[in-house]
This record gives C-alpha cells, structure tokens and sequence, in this order.
C-alpha cells in the first residue's frame, strides 16, 4: 500500500492469502507466494466509506469480515468481491472485531467508540446481544476460549469480561495505578489469563475469575497496540509504537 | 504567567479527541494533587553545593508519595509512572536534558499548567520566538543546539512573511523578563525550555505526545426523535424478558473451564517437554503438528472434553473417521464435514453444492443417507427452495447432536481410543527407560510396540538399542519425570532423513551447552514459571507447576553421535 496507514491486516486460515486495510477505506487482499511479489497480484475486495480499523477470515479462505470507521462491519466474499452481509447497529467508528471460536458458531462480536460491544449472527446480519458498562471508547473485544464470554479493553483504562449467557458485566479488571487506556486483550488457552496492553507502554497479566493483577511486563518504550497469544499458548506476543514486535514466553 | 500575544494558540486544545482528554485529565488531577502544599510533594528551594534551586523536589519524594497515593506495591510501577508523567511534561529535571526520573535525590521541578500538554497547542510561531529569544541572550547559557539551530534556519523560511513580528516579539519578552525577579526567572526559564524539549524533541528521542492517525472519532448522537425513543422502548421491554442464565451458574462454568484447561495452558501446567521458546527445541510444535501419526497423551485426553475439541484437532478427526468407518457410521461425519465446507467456501457454485449434498446424503434411498427427523427434513427441503451456505444448519446440528450421543461417546469408550492413549503413554515411556539405561529387556517391549510404525524396521531397532547402551555410564542426573527430548527423535525417525533433520535441530545447542554450563542454570527456570509459581500459590487448585528444567544434556544422549562429530 503505497501511501496510506494500514491499520488492520489478517491471515488467511490456509497461510496463503492476507487481508489489510486502513485509511484508504479499501479491503484488498494479497495472495501470498514465493515466485511472485505478491503486490502484483493485489484485489480490492471491498470498500467501506471510512478507514478500515479491524479484519479477519472466519474460518475461511473464501470470506472476509471487517469493521470499520463509518460504524458498520460487513462480510465480503473473496472470489466475487461482493458484500454478502452487512451489520448495522453502532452508534460510533467500529475499533475491533472477532470472531466466535466455537467449531459450529455463526456468530462474532464488534466494539467500537459508542463504548457498546454488540453480538452479531452472520447469517441474519442481526445484533443478537449487547453489552454496555465502559465509560470510554473500546479499543479491542476478544472471545473467551469458550465462546461463552466476551472480555473488552477501553480508554477508561479498564477491562472487562461480559458473559453471554448472563447478558451482563461479570468482572472489571481496573487498577488506581492504571490510568492510561487499553488497547489490545487476549485470553491465555484455559482462559485463567488476561492479557491487556496499554498505552504507558506495559502489559498487565490479569486473573481472569479473581480479578486481580498478577504481574506487569515492562519492555516496550512506546504504546503497545497490539497482542496476541499463541494458538498453542506457549507465548505471548505484542506489537508496539516503538517499532519493535516482542515475544514473551 | 502572561504572554502578550498568544490568542491563537489558546483554544486550539479543542481538537484534541476524547479519548486522550481522558487520560490527560487523570493525569492531571494526580499532578494537582502532588502540588498541594499539605499533602503533596514538598517542593522548596533545594541546596545543591553552593547554588540554592529553587521550587525543586526530589526523586525519591515523588515515588514515595505515588506509591502512597495509588497503593502500589511494587517499586519500579512508580517509579514506570513517574516515568510517563515525566516523558508528557509535567515536570521535568532541573538539570539534565533526558525525561526520566530517578528514584534519587536528584532534582525535578513542576511545569506550570500554562504548559500542560493538553491545555497549550505548540505553534510554529511561538517555537520561532522562543529560539529568537534564546539566541538574544547570554550565548553561553542560552545558545542553540544545532537541531534548534537548523530550526530556526527552517521556521525562518517559512515564516519568513512574518519574521519581523517574530523578531520583535522576542525582543520584547526578553526585555519584559529583565524586570523580574531572579529566582521567576530562573524558573519560568527552565519551564519554558522544557515544555519545548517534551514538543520539539530533540533528534532520536520520541515524543510521546504522538498521536493515532485517526482525527476524529466519530460518535454520532442517536437522535431524541420519536421513533428513535419508540425502539429504545421496545428494545428494553424485550431486554427485560429475555431469558438469562443466573449469575452464579455463569461463573461457575468460567471457573469449571479454567479448571478443566489448566493443563492444557502451557501457562500454567508448563509445555512438554520444553516451551520452544526458551529452550530453543521445536519438539513441542513437531508434536503437535496438525496431522501427527502418534499424537501426545495431553491431545488425546484434550478430545475427551468434548465432541467440539474432538473436531477441531485435524487428527482428532482422522482418528474418529477411522473408528466411524469401522463402525459403519461414517456418513455422520462427512455431511458434517460437507456442510462446513459449504459454509465456508466460495459464493458460486452454492447452488450446485446444496444440491450435490442433498443427494449425496439427504435424498431418501441416498447412497450416504443420514439419520435424520422428519421435522428437520421438512425444515431443510423448505430452506431449499432458496439454496445459501446456511441451508444445511438445522440437519448439521441434528446431527452434530446425534454423534456427541451415540458415536462420540462409544468412542472414547472404544478399543481404538483405548490404543490411542496406550500408544501415547508408551512413547512417554520409552523416554523413561532410555533414561535410566535399563536392562535390555524392557527395551525390546516398547521397540516392537512402535516397530509397526517404522519402514525400514531393523535397522532403526538396531539404532535405538545402541543408544541405550551408550547411555549407561553417564547417566548422573536422575530423571526429572518430563518429557525429555528423545519422544520426538525416536517418533519422528520414520526415514532416515527425518532423524537427521531432528539431530540437527538439537546440534546447535550442543556446543553451547558445554561452554555455558553455568549460565544455562539460570536459564532453566524462565520467567513464566516464576510467575505462575506466585499465581499458582493464590490458587487452590494444585496445578502441577513443573519448572521447565528440561536440561540440553539429555538430547546429547539420544545421539550421542553428534558429541564425536
């Protein structure tokens, strides 16, 4: 992308395709291979009429859904470049996304700068369920392992974990010390650890059901923006302003 | 402290978007709070060798006193926030250039709120008249780096249709200044500097008053119109009346999940038989590759959990396929695979595939008929009429539902499952008499258990029973009870090529293993163990907490040819 801030990128489920987007409003996608450079081969699959701040592939190689400014997410087939579904329901720019990780769900949850976190069905294209309790803009929106809740991070420099079957707040995980905004969470594989990184430049490691701190990881010399644990929870990574990627086992 | 023009750059703190007015005002509701001259940080005029400093506080009086307030127990969180305060400019070292505090005596003075970063937007204007004052004064005190220099020589150009009102504005607040008092100066000065070092940093230092490039972000007000209200009404009348599981089932089926999984969260319970990022062996992700012929003890328990867990693990249904097929039930799972692909795949040809599947397993007298009710059929046949990759749900989870209750549960009761684990416990085994160099006898059992898996079968029974015997003498360390490293070499060496490629992933670490001896004991234990061993004292459960001390050595032993290369 030649000019414009990329703010979202994914992989596809085989490896061999990856989505990004951002301000350039556009979902393009790259095929991935050796032989070629892989700019060459680029399609746009879709157009939002605001930055794109958040994609993924749900399960598939065929499908993309992302979130964006303009307060929508939208499900995009890859091979057509069509708009399958759209979602419409925010009341602010869509910050985050992701998708249920059961096998059989057709569901995922969006959070965006409206300080709600909403349930979508993919089929219908209905919100299913949502969530209110921040004070500040949702930055991010993770799925517990189990898919039976949801955890947010926010700019009120809380997290919290909704579940959905009690269609409420459970827990929050706030401290005084803690006074800078959330901008990426994740869960560990059992789910007993929140991972949250901030913008004063920490990861904080939260118990998940006792709601405490357990520890804080120092390292990063700028924002941390984004995190993410392994598929086999071995590790933890995190991205951050301060142009480095760090992996923390 | 007054400026006599400076009317454009007052309101500019307006743009600023929500989110950061946020943090701002935390923080500066915490730096009001230090200057309160009772029950703030003592701020006087500090002796320093002859000179007195004045309005100047310590380090460690500042750490002391967030560390009261905020309840932190943990030194370096202050003194990380201190940090951050300092970087955003609300105080700044009365002698030093750098933004950091240190938990010293060393002295740090409070930016005035003229100055806070988010009350005053820095102008090009203003920074050009900054640096005309400067290069004004006493050269020796006031004189510009050069990056200040080679701004100036740049805000010159640009401004350079006003320059004369900034030349005359500085000469005029340079002989305002004359008139105050010594100590105002010094400080007003100092404050001055600072607010432009954390503005117009210096090259190669950050500033942390970067922003996102996102300007505004847009909240758009829901609004109070009539049948926006109307829906608001309905939308909460449904809200109260909707079914809700009871808050107390909710968290005990979080807490039942975290019990469950805490062995598989390497997290917790340690990875097997090294976390590959700390020891440097690729063991743990050979294992657990998607497609493996003997997949680990922990896998094959993870399918017991549930149907869900079964399929998600590519070998998992593998396994389960060749048991179905056995069991002549294997139609079950192909549809369910057959429409997870429809699903999932492209939007042509959707018609087609709703079709092909109908036929294939729906259509009475169906070649793979599946065992379905009669209300899903007519469900199914009247989602027909308008084929989509949804078509198929209601019969996917009928029989979904149908397998966790018959087939899935015969199979965890069933020979195959049984073989499985047996088959996964014995290659944990044979590491165990590798280990000990046990007789020779026991050997044999476990070579002609796992023979069936080798192609070339004599000579890899040959190799395996040479490894044994040179192992004898050195074993010293006693076996620690984990999985060591020779699961993997001995599992994976189906072809030769593979037991090479295996050794050589573990050649690497030889060498160093012998010259860092000592260093590798502080390596064993990593970090995360440490902190698990905390949390896993504030638990009740009793989660194995295995320190990771999967020693190098131990490789060197299962190919011992490597040591005479």
């Amino acid at each position: 992308m030649p000019t414009t801030w990329v703010m979202a990128c994914a992989y596809a489920p085989s490896g061999n395709m990856v989505a990004c987007g951002g301000l350039d409003n556009k979902v393009t996608v790259y095929p991935l291979s050796f032989e070629e450079d892989a700019s060459s081969k680029k399609r746009a699959i879709g157009t939002h009429t605001s930055y794109m701040s958040c994609c993924l592939f749900p399960n598939s190689d065929q499908q993309i859904l992302t979130g964006s400014g303009d307060s929508t997410c939208a499900l995009w087939d890859v091979e057509c470049a069509q708009l399958l579904q759209s979602f419409h329901g925010h009341g602010g720019d869509v910050m985050s996304l992701d998708l249920c990780p059961s096998e059989t769900g057709n569901t995922f949850v969006s959070a965006g700068c409206d300080r709600q976190a909403l349930l979508w069905d993919m089929r219908t294209g209905q919100c299913v369920q949502s969530f209110e309790g921040h004070e500040s803009d949702i930055n991010t929106v993770k799925f517990y392992p189990s898919g039976d809740a949801i955890a947010t991070g926010s700019d009120d420099s809380t997290c919290r974990l909704f579940d959905l079957r009690a269609d409420r707040e459970v827990a929050v995980y706030s401290k005084q010390s803690i006074i800078f905004g959330v901008n990426s969470v994740d869960f560990s594989i059992s789910g007993r650890f929140l991972f949250a990184g901030y913008n004063d430049y920490t990861v904080n490691v939260w118990d998940t059901l006792k709601c405490v701190r357990l520890t804080i990881l120092y390292g990063h010399e700028n924002r941390v923006t984004c995190l993410k644990v392994s598929p086999d929870g071995t590790a933890l990574s995190t991205g951050s302003w301060d142009f480095t990627l760090r992996i923390w086992a | 402290m007054t400026r006599s023009v400076k009317s454009n750059a007052m309101d500019q703190s307006k743009q600023e978007d929500v989110p950061r007015e946020l943090v701002f005002s935390k923080m500066e509701r915490l730096i009001r709070e230090m200057q309160n001259p009772e029950t703030g940080v003592p701020v006087r005029s500090q002796k320093l060798f002859l000179t007195s400093i004045p309005c100047a506080f310590m380090g460690y009086d500042l750490v002391e006193w967030l560390m009261d307030r905020l309840d932190i127990e943990d030194i370096a969180e202050a003194i990380h926030i201190a940090n951050i305060l300092c970087q955003h400019g609300y105080f700044f070292p009365v002698n030093d250039t750098k933004f950091a505090l240190k938990d010293d005596s060393t002295l740090y003075r409070f930016q005035t709120p003229y100055f806070w970063p988010s009350n005053h937007q820095p102008d090009n204007t203003d920074y050009a008249i900054f640096l005309m004052k400067r290069t004004l004064k006493n050269k020796q005190k006031h004189g510009l780096e050069d990056y200040e220099q080679e701004a100036l020589a740049r805000l010159k150009k640009l401004l350079c249709h006003k320059w004369e009102f900034v030349c005359m504005q500085a000469e005029e607040q340079v002989n305002l200044a004359k008139e105050r008092k010594k100590t105002d100066k010094i400080v007003l000065d100092s404050q001055e500097k600072a607010y432009w070092l954390v503005q117009r940093p210096p090259p190669g230092i950050f500033s942390c008053l970067e922003r996102s490039p996102i300007a505004n972000k847009q909240t758009t007000k829901k609004a109070k119109t009539k049948e926006e209200l109307k829906k608001r009404v309905e939308f909460f009348k449904q809200y109260i009346c909707k079914p809700r599981t009871r808050l107390r089932q909710v968290l005990e089926s979080l807490i039942l999940r975290c019990k469950e999984y805490a062995d598989f969260d390497p997290f917790i319970s340690g990875a097997q038989p090294s976390n590959p990022w700390i020891s440097d062996d690729t063991t743990l992700w050979h294992l657990n590759n998607d497609l493996v012929e003997t997949p680990t003890e922990k896998r094959v328990k993870r399918w017991t959990i549930s149907l869900e867990e079964l399929l998600a693990d590519p070998t998992g249904v593998v396994e389960f396929e060749v048991y179905l097929r056995k069991e002549y039930s294997y139609e079950n799972i192909r549809f369910w695979k057959a429409v997870q692909g429809l699903k999932r795949g492209s939007q042509t040809g959707i018609a087609d595939r709703v079709k092909d599947i109908y036929e294939e397993f729906l259509a009475a007298g169906a070649p793979c008929e599946v065992n379905l009710d009669s209300k899903t059929v007519e469900v199914t046949q009247e989602l027909m009429r308008s084929p989509s990759r949804y078509t198929f749900d209601a019969a996917q989870e009928h029989v979904f539902s149908l397998m966790k209750k018959d087939s899935y549960a015969r199979f965890l009761r069933s020979d195959h499952y049984k073989n499985l684990i047996r088959n996964a416990q014995q290659t944990a085994q044979k590491k165990k008499f590798f280990n000990f160099g046990a007789s020779t006898r026991k050997k044999s059992s476990p070579a002609a258990g796992t023979s069936k898996r080798r192609n070339s079968g004599s000579h890899m029974t040959n190799s395996t029973v040479d490894l044994s015997l040179t192992r004898q003498p050195s074993v010293e360390r006693p076996f620690t009870g984990k999985h060591s490293h020779s699961t993997s070499d001995l599992q994976d060496l189906e072809t030769p090529s593979d037991k090479l490629s295996c050794s050589r992933l573990s050649s690497p670490s030889v060498s160093r293993d012998r010259v860092n001896d000592t260093v590798r004991s502080t390596l064993q234990v990593p970090r995360g163990s440490q902190r698990m061993e905390h949390s896993s004292s504030s638990l009740d459960e009793t989660s194995s907490n295995l320190s990771l001390a999967v020693p190098r050595r131990t490789r060197n032993l299962v190919a011992p040819w490597e040591l005479e290369d």
